[in-house]
Formats: structure tokens, sequence, C-alpha cells
């Protein structure tokens, strides 16, 4: 089906619904507007869309007249502003893994975007780019080709002569991007597994090898987090081994990489060598010993200590003192499990903060210290090596508490991560500044823990350039996540359909959804993919709720808009000598 | 004893002479009176193009709101204006991005900040936190930051920054994938404020795009 046919039937489509409009309420200006917009939105023009979306006196007119209507069109103006706003950003090279992400959540089955042409045959995107976004260079178009993982760019730029080729190349064209992705990560991952279970080899040649082979830039995120790893274990062993002597060399000989760690970290155990750097260098990149992993008993032991620690910790500064004010009235919930490829995460679910066993047995490697010697001064510097992400990860239970107070629903979105950022670098910013023992540690664990280095490099972002800080972390760091606009359109768009689809429907179909469909608690809870999934199972006026808190985006845009103006104000403050309990004024917004 | 000492004065004169015209039709790229703010600049042009009111080919002028500056910015770039919330904050500039190459970003910022503006106590505190890492440092193991070098940029005293720093491109996950980017700023002090101009790139293609934002950089003009 062609792009303009399709957007034809989209715009076809839309005629019943405008016959159903209330015209009384509109003039003949106000009908030949909305005809005009409806046309331009049904073939995806984002100027119009954009046009539409800021004129707020005639949506509010539509709204009136139709509720149905107006949550479609905006919903349509709102996924294609979106689409546009991202593919303005800068797009770096690098990001071409994200920028893929953030396309396959926007153009794939069922999303708003196919209703206009755009999907979920992804290579429907490069008409529409060539058609309204002429001015992009012809890099940019061409990295968009790869982003959409257009057959040609990623598979082969051969013609497809047998059979076989010929029918991957059609199997290739009808996947969505998701699937494209799962396909080239799949492959990507086969090949490093084999490597890391059966190669022995760290040269600096092959480490160089290894970093040219192409089909690594396709692994998903925790592929991605074992190559980093994998290149940095054969970089330590290079370096370990101009410590070693004939006999230690030979040990390692033919072992497979993570053998070969773990004899590194018993042969500097075991020998009176100082080795230095390198040694600690192994022992953050070997696996834990018995006594460097936590148990279940430990686990328990430590939490509770853990807790109080790091209450105290965040105590005094200005993004510590707005978290505990929230932990007067909530309860802060912390775990320690593995977290796959994160550092800590907020679970909504259970109302919990989980900081990863990974990192703090990693912690314990590089500071030479076991289990049992977590407790008094080790555990008040645990606490504070991970205070960065309890403010993080608390800001995220603020914002859900946030939701549940104001009876919202509340989805994950960009916004949600460009508050909660803001409040980390923020926090890292000015106990760097003004707490001597915190900054040393950082700075002393930077060199062996990405984790530290980044927290430190990403606190000098934000005290560089505070200004800009919202639209780095938007336009570099999450690329793949939805913005708070791409996600609202997307769940409007699914409850206007589910909605329409509902007047078809006979009685006794209807009185079931009512009946066994899902309440506003069950819906309270869910992802904005689970929403979407299940639309055709929940009760109507639980989707006419969320349809009604989604039209009022003022409530959310508000709430972001202010945690991003309270961080930005915050910034001189934190680097100023006195903290606020000390009695400093907070500089009003102008 | 004159006769001799003559020739010897005629020929520091000319050489005096030389210089003081190399430098003054020099662009911004050299430092006119390092570290010397008491003694009197030259009150030359340096980079100021010899008809303002021209525009280069391949760029078009730009008049910020307030006409707070204007200056030419590259047609093939995207351009991006701050918003009425930064507006409020005391912010008002433009983004340019240039091509993506070498895994790294190419953007050049013109950003005027009010002096009632919530980020920086003047333009001191902004040199202050672009000029050193977060320790104080001018150099680390990754970073590495120039001197803050005062220069006379079009009539007006300036200050010029640069450094070369390891950025991480996911701070949430455990990857430790990163780009290396270079930096220059011009910072200039007004009287209601001070104006940025910023650019930023990877290392390869710094030399290839600086002359694009040096253009930037010659057609500007701040209240």
């Amino acid at each position: 089906m062609t792009l303009k046919f399709t957007k034809k039937i989209a715009f076809l489509a839309m005629i019943p619904l405008m016959a159903g409009l209330s015209f009384s309420q509109l003039t003949p200006e106000d009908v030949k507007a909305l005809d005009s917009y409806t046309k331009e939105i049904s073939l995806a023009n984002p100027v119009i869309a954009n046009q539409f979306l800021d004129d707020k006196s005639f949506i509010d007119k539509i709204k009136i007249s139709s509720l149905t209507v107006a949550a479609q069109l905006i919903s349509k103006a709102e996924a294609i502003n979106d689409l546009s706003n991202l593919l303005d950003n800068r797009l770096y090279k690098t990001k071409e893994y994200e920028l893929s992400k953030a396309l396959q959540l926007r153009i794939d089955n069922n999303k708003v975007l196919t209703t206009i042409g755009i999907g979920p045959i992804p290579e429907t995107l490069i008409p529409w780019v060539k058609k309204y976004k002429k001015k992009y260079s012809a890099s940019k178009v061409s990295l968009i080709e790869r982003a959409i993982r257009k057959y040609e760019v990623v598979v082969s730029s051969k013609p497809a002569i047998t059979d076989k080729q010929r029918r991957d190349k059609v199997n290739w064209e009808r996947a969505t991007i998701k699937e494209r992705n799962t396909i080239l990560a799949g492959r990507a991952d086969k090949v490093l597994t084999k490597l890391i279970n059966k190669d022995s080899r760290t040269s600096a040649n092959y480490q160089d090898a290894l970093r040219s082979i192409k089909k690594f830039k396709y692994l998903d995120a925790s592929g991605q987090a074992r190559f980093t790893k994998y290149m940095a274990q054969m970089s330590a062993v290079e370096k370990a081994k101009a410590s070693l002597n004939t006999t230690q060399l030979a040990q390692l000989d033919g072992q497979i990489i993570e053998d070969q760690m773990r004899l590194l970290g018993n042969i500097f155990d075991q020998s009176d060598m100082n080795a230095g750097a390198i040694e600690t260098k192994v022992n953050a990149l070997r696996q834990s010993r018995m006594k460097e992993t936590i148990n279940f008993q430990e686990n328990q032991i430590l939490i509770p200590l853990l807790r109080t620690a790091m209450e105290k910790e965040v105590k005094g500064t200005i993004t510590g003192d707005k978290l505990l004010k929230f932990y007067k009235a909530n309860k802060l919930n912390i775990a320690i499990a593995p977290c796959q490829n994160c550092n800590a995460k907020f679970e909504p679910t259970n109302n919990r903060i989980v900081f990863d066993s990974g990192l703090i047995q990693q912690y314990m490697r590089i500071r030479g210290i076991t289990t049992e010697d977590l407790e008094g001064e080790e555990i008040n510097n645990l606490a504070k090596y991970l205070s960065p992400m309890l403010i993080h990860e608390g800001t995220h239970q603020m914002q859900h508490a946030w939701a549940a107070k104001n009876d919202i629903y509340k989805f994950y979105t960009q916004e949600d991560e460009i508050e909660a950022n803001s409040m980390e670098a923020l926090y890292t910013l000015e106990k760097l500044e003004k707490d001597k023992e915190f900054s040393s540690l950082m700075k002393k664990m930077r060199s062996n823990s990405t984790y530290a280095d980044k927290r430190i490099k990403f606190a000098k972002r934000f005290q560089k350039n505070t200004d800009k800080f919202t639209s780095a972390i938007r336009q570099t760091y999450y690329y793949a996540l939805p913005s708070f606009a791409s996600s609202r359109a997307e769940i409007l768009k699914a409850i206007s359909d589910e909605l329409i689809r509902r007047e078809s429907l006979d009685a006794t179909v209807l009185g079931d959804i009512e009946k066994y469909g899902s309440s506003v608690s069950e819906v309270m809870s869910m992802t904005s993919s689970e929403l979407i999934s299940a639309v055709g199972d929940t009760k109507a006026l639980v989707l006419k709720k969320v349809q009604s808190d989604l039209l009022n985006s003022e409530v959310y845009t508000d709430h972001y808009n202010g945690a991003e103006d309270w961080s930005e104000s915050m910034v001189i403050l934190a680097l100023a000598g006195d903290s606020p309990s000390m009695g400093s004024k907070v500089p009003a917004l102008k | 004893m004159l006769k001799k000492v003559i020739p010897i004065l005629i020929v520091l004169f000319v050489i005096g002479g030389v210089l003081y015209i190399k430098y003054s039709q020099k662009s911004v790229a050299e430092p006119v009176a390092e570290q010397k703010e008491q003694i009197n600049l030259p009150a030359d042009s340096a980079g100021l193009k010899k008809n303002s009111n021209a525009v280069s080919q391949g760029f078009k002028r730009f008049t910020m709101d307030e006409e707070y500056f204007l200056c030419d910015i590259p047609i093939d770039w995207e351009f991006t204006k701050t918003n009425e919330r930064k507006a409020k904050k005391g912010v008002y500039g433009l983004q340019v991005v240039g091509p993506r190459m070498d895994d790294a970003p190419t953007i050049a910022y013109v950003t005027f900040y009010l002096k009632n503006n919530i980020y920086f106590n003047g333009y001191n505190d902004f040199i202050k936190r672009n000029s050193k890492d977060i320790f104080g440092d001018k150099k680390n193991e990754t970073d590495t930051y120039g001197p803050v070098e005062k220069i006379k940029l079009n009539g007006k005293i300036a200050y010029r920054l640069e450094s070369e720093i390891k950025e991480y491109t996911e701070p949430e996950t455990k990857s430790e994938k990163f780009i290396m980017l270079r930096e220059k700023f011009y910072v200039i002090p007004s009287e209601k404020g001070f104006h940025v101009l910023h650019f930023m790139s990877s290392d390869p293609s710094y030399s290839k795009y600086l002359p694009v934002f040096e253009e930037m950089v010659y057609s500007f003009r701040g209240v």
C-alpha cells in the first residue's frame, strides 16, 4: 500500500467522525478550519500538526462538540509533532542504536502514526522525511535509514539473486523496526557469547579487531554492557601480564577470560608483589568470591543499616532535605538485588528502591573489603557511594506519589528522567563541593568504577551548562524513552479507537466488559504499553477517566516544568558556601 | 653615539609596527594581552569584518529578541531558539547543530545571560565553572582545560577558553560508551549581563567545523 493511498484512507476515515460533530457549536469558519486541520494532519504535515496543538481555543471548541474527535485529532497531531521533534534533534552517529529504539516505539503495529501512513513498515518514514524535512543533510537521512534498519544498509547492499536471498529480503521488508532489531541483536549476541566462552586471546591487536566488528553495534543494552566488560577485562589482563613471571604467565595460557581474571586475582592475593593500580583494576573486573558476595542473611542485616546511613548521608543537602521531607510521610523501602544493566531502580509495584548487588560487590572488591567488614564506618562509606542513586530513584518514588495524590494516571516518560537526573546531578554537585569525605571517596573510586566516574562527570555537566542540561538529557541519554507527548498521543488514540468500537458492540458484550473488565486501581498501576494492550478489556468509565486525565495535560506539564525550574534555580545555592539548613535564602524564580 | 642608536630605534619601530598590524588584523585566534587586565588593550578591530553588514555565503543573519545580540548563522545547520521559560530565567539563546561526525555532535550556541539570570553569578562564575574540572584541576586522566585568555573581540574585551572532555553517553546503565568532545568558548561581559559563544565537536572534526563557528564569532554583535 502506498503512503499516499494510506493517507487518503486515513482522511476518509475521519469523515464519519466529523459527521458526528455537533456543528451547532461551531461557526462555518470553525468547520472550515477543522476540515483543513483534519486533512493536513491525515497527511502527517508536521507544521500544521504543531499549529493545531498551539491553537488551544480552537481545540476547546472541538472538545465541546465532540470529545472523541478532539482526542483523535490531538493524538495524531501529537504523534506527528513528537516524531518531528525527535528527528529534528541532534542525531549522533553513535546514537544510531538509541534512535532506532526511539523509532521502534513510535513506528510499530497499532501505533498512531500507522493511521496516517507512517509504519508499521519502517520504509514509509523515508518519503515523509524527504517531503517534510528537506533541510536534512544526506548524512542525516542516511542515519535515519540505518536506524530503521533498511535492508540495503544493514543486511546487504548487493542485489538479491538466489531464491533464499529474495525470500530473506521480502521477509525483512515486512518486519517492523522492533523485529529487525531483535534479529540483529540476537545474531551479534551469539557471536559475542562464543568469543567470551571460547577465546583466550587478549592482545591489543585482538582487541582492535573486536572493536572493528560492525555487528556488535546491534547488541542490545545488556549485550553492550557484556561487550564493554569483556574489552575492559582483556585490557586489564594485558596490563597485568607485565607484572607476572613465566610460571604465572603460563597459568593464563589457553584460559577463557573469566578464568584469566580469577587466576590473576589469586596470583595477586597469594604473592607479595605490589601490582598497585592494575591489581585494583583486576579486582574491579573479576567475579566476586564467596566472602565478597552478599548472602541472604547478610542482605537482611545490611538493609536497615544502609537505609539509616543513607538518610543521614543525604540530610542537609538541598535535594536530600526535599527527599527526607517526602519520607516523613512515605516509607523508604530499600533492597539489595541484581539489577541487570542498571545501578539502581525504583519499583512502583512494591514501592521499593533496589540497589544493584553487583555494584556493591564491585565496590567491596575495589576497596579490598569483604561482607564481614560491612559495618560502622564502612557502611557509612557505602552509603556515601550509593547516595546519588537514592536521590535519583527517590525522585521517581516522589513522582508516583504525586500522581497518586492528584488521582491521575501516571506513565513513565522522558520528563521523569529529566527530573530525576537533574536532582541527582544537583545532589552530587553539592556533595562534591561541600563534603570532603564524599569528594575524596568518589575521586578515589572513579579510576576503577565507571559508576563513580559517571556521577562526577554528570554533576560536572550540570555545573558547566545548567541551562542546557535538560535538552542534553532529552537528546543524548534518553532517546529511546518516549516523551510525555508521544506516550500521551498513543494512549489517547488507543482509548478513542476503543470507545468508537464499543458503539457497535452488542449489549451482552458491553455488559461483560463492565462486569469483568479492568478497574481503576488495576489501570492506575499499568504501564502505558500495558494499558494500550488492555483497553479492549477495560471498563468504559475507567477509559474515560484516563482520557480526561490526559486531555488536561497541563497537570502533567506544570509538574515537570516546575521540577525542572526548581533544580535549575538551585544550582547557584548548591555551589555556594552555605546550605539551606544554614539559613540561606532560596532564590525565587524571576 | 646618537647616530648608532637612531637606526636601531627605527628598526625596533618598524618591527613594532609590523607586529601591531599583524595582531590587529588577525582574527580572534591570538590573545591580545593575557592576564594584564589593567593595561589598555589596543582599541583595534580584531576579528571585525571589513563590512559588518555583509553576510557571508551560506550564512543568514539572526537577531535575538530585544536585540540582545545578532550574528550570522549557517543556513544548512539546524537552528533552535530558547523558549519563553528560559527567557523568564534570564537567558536568551540559539543553538545551531551541524553534521554529526566521529560519533559526536557538532554544535554552536550563542547565549545571552542577563544579570539576573538564575544560572550563573556573572561571567566570572561562568568562566570558573568551564575552565577547570570539578575538583579544580586543569587536567585529569581524561579531561584537559586550557588557559583562560583575555583578548579583544570585535572591539570588546572577551575571554577565550578551550577544553577537551570525555563524556559518557549512557549515565544510568553500566555501559562505558563515551565520546571525546572538544569545546571552545568566548565569554563577553556587557553592561546588561554577558554573552557566551560556545562550540563543541569531536576532536577530528574540530578543525573542519571551527571556521563555521568563527564566522559566527566574527559577525557577532552584542548589546
